[in-house]
């Protein structure tokens, strides 16, 4: 819980985090060297000095570091495991939903767990989500486009075999469908980065309830990305990747925000801290002290009100996956009689 | 008696580098930081080129070293120039290729769709003519002309776009001055030569069609937003080479 200068509760669901294994023994080859290493400098180039760790921390970060840096310093109320397997690079997976597992079962109000499938894997792959389904109890997924498998460097999420199981996901009621659009390289010889395929599965299975949350906004393509948003009322913007932003380049923050707030506004925004590629206390702190600069406002006619806060900050998530929010820190405040 | 080819020099070699522009960010690969050594043997010219991720993508990587090799060949003197990609997960495949004078999709066999690498390159320059569009439009609309003067202006009005003089218009019949706006019409008007658009006048949308004077400021949205996409590339990529290279800030722009 976040409580503002006038004492004002927010309460916080932090919409995309991890717990990877990317230490050397978990490696596999130079790809997942190459993993380690870029997701690393997105955390050195991002973060504040004060918050930049070494590799060895980086690549394999304890429980107890990472139960502090959300919830105890972080204003976390509530956190979503969003696994990505990366089975060709990483021995036991980068971060997958059993190894997350752990975790929630040991802080069960803490984590929400999500689980992850990929059409490449067929009859059997969709099984096995069914059970992690049924064993985990289930409310979103998030899918990994870009994940190479064997010979495969990707897949689409208007294939045939993904419709499968974005149908066994309705038939199951997970609504919430996470995609990273990660820089996808198949085919090789398009834009790497294209999220049209979003909109496709948006029109799709509008009707039949599912939500999609493209992560990082669809950044670097998010001029494409607001523009599926702004016809597609099932399409959520993620922040992951966007919220540092904040402190790197503060007025650029402040243009995708005003575009964003302008295409999707505040009810389809989720803020996540993407942990541990960067820790929530910074963010928040710097988020909720935050307002868009004069010019932009200005010329846009914008405002980010404190209601807009709770909102991206975490009534959003709350109602994406039915989360019970605390007293106080919803929209219902009890009068004093 | 036999004229004794030109030398070249690594300066040359570097200044004919500067001209090869990263299409996602529009910028040069030697102002980005990109080239990361130049060796000069004889009449044989190798160019390493470094990327800020491991995982940058391989069409706009193989687009880069090659517009690099071909514009070292162009230069007088260079018989031979080999192209290498360091620390990227196609780096031994593209730098062989392109080197070897290989087309991406001879490259990358079988897992290309059919489409040509040329209609990427296309897309993107389309983007970053609407992006430098819209930074000459908004500085123009600043500087106090109406949309409708904006719309209305001809190529023939550009006078002057010189940093000596500084970007002279004529509006309505008269010369005006716009302090600090000459770089910004030299790049619009580069990218629109790029997208070979030959229309009288100088603001149309990428295929050369006027703009009513109307709809201006909804037609620019879509440029900022290119813009903002674009901003976020090159902050992103100079970022994480600097970091990834150790490198102090790259000089921008």
């Amino acid at each position: 819980m976040y409580r503002t200068a006038d004492g004002e509760d927010v309460f916080v669901v932090d919409e995309h985090v991890h717990y990877w294994d990317g230490s050397p023994a978990n490696q596999k080859n130079r790809y997942a060297e190459g993993w380690v290493e870029c997701f690393y400098n997105y955390h050195k180039n991002l973060s504040p000095p004060d918050y930049v760790w070494p590799l060895e921390q980086y690549q394999r970060y304890s429980e107890q570091q990472m139960m502090r840096d959300l919830f105890e310093e972080g204003y976390v109320d509530r956190a979503i495991f969003q696994p990505t397997y990366l089975r060709d690079f990483f021995v036991n997976g980068w971060n997958t939903t059993d190894q997350n597992a752990v975790l929630k079962e040991k802080y069960p109000d803490r984590f929400i767990l999500n689980g992850a499938w990929d059409p490449r894997d067929g009859d059997a792959g969709l099984k096995q989500f069914e059970e992690d389904a049924k064993r985990y109890n289930l409310k979103g997924v998030k899918l990994y486009t870009a994940e190479w498998k064997g010979d495969s460097r990707g897949y689409k999420l208007g294939d045939p075999q993904t419709l499968r199981y974005l149908d066994k996901c309705v038939e199951l009621g997970i609504a919430n469908i996470h995609i990273h659009k990660g820089p996808t390289i198949w085919p090789f010889n398009r834009d790497a980065f294209d999220v049209a395929d979003v909109d496709e599965v948006a029109t799709l299975y509008r009707d039949a309830g599912l939500r999609f949350i493209v992560e990082h906004c669809g950044i670097p393509r998010i001029e494409d990305f607001c523009w599926i948003a702004a016809q597609e009322p099932n399409v959520y913007g993620g922040l992951a990747v966007v919220m540092p932003f904040i402190h790197a380049s503060p007025h650029y923050f402040g243009e995708v925000l005003a575009e964003l707030m302008w295409w999707l506004g505040p009810d389809r925004l989720l803020f996540s801290s993407d942990y541990a590629l960067w820790s929530p206390k910074w963010i928040i702190d710097k988020f909720m002290a935050w307002d868009f600069p004069e010019d932009i406002k200005q010329a846009r006619g914008l405002s980010m009100t404190l209601e807009d806060k709770r909102k991206i900050m975490g009534l959003n998530a709350g109602r994406l996956y039915d989360l019970p929010v605390p007293s106080g820190a919803g929209f219902q405040v009890a009068v004093p009689a | 008696m036999i004229e004794a080819p030109p030398a070249v020099s690594e300066a040359t070699v570097l200044d004919a580098l500067r001209s090869v522009i990263d299409p996602e960010l529009d910028e040069s690969l030697v102002d980005l930081g990109f080239v990361d050594s130049v060796r000069v043997e004889d009449a044989a010219v190798d160019v390493v080129l470094r990327l800020p991720t491991f995982w940058c993508a391989p069409n706009f990587a193989y687009l880069m070293a090659n517009d690099a090799r071909e514009a070292v060949l162009r230069q007088p003197g260079v018989r031979q120039a080999r192209v290498a990609l360091k620390d990227h997960m196609y780096g031994d495949e593209i730098g062989n290729g392109v080197s070897a004078g290989q087309a991406f999709s001879q490259l990358f066999d079988g897992q290309t769709d059919g489409d040509d690498i040329e209609a990427l390159r296309r897309l993107f320059y389309a983007k970053a003519f609407g992006m430098r569009q819209e930074q000459l439009v908004r500085f123009l609309l600043d500087a106090g002309l109406t949309t409708r003067e904006i719309t209305d202006l001809g190529v023939e009005d550009v006078i002057d776009i010189s940093d000596r003089s500084g970007l002279i218009l004529r509006v309505s019949g008269d010369q005006w001055l716009f302090r600090g706006g000459a770089p910004l019409a030299r790049m619009y008007l580069e990218r629109r030569e790029r997208m070979a658009i030959s229309a009288d006048r100088l603001i149309t949308d990428e295929h050369g069609r006027r703009i009513p004077a109307s709809g201006l400021r909804e037609y620019l949205e879509r440029g900022r937003r290119q813009r903002i996409s674009m901003t976020f590339n090159a902050l992103m990529c100079r970022g994480l080479l600097e970091t990834r290279y150790g490198l102090s800030k790259v000089e921008e722009r």
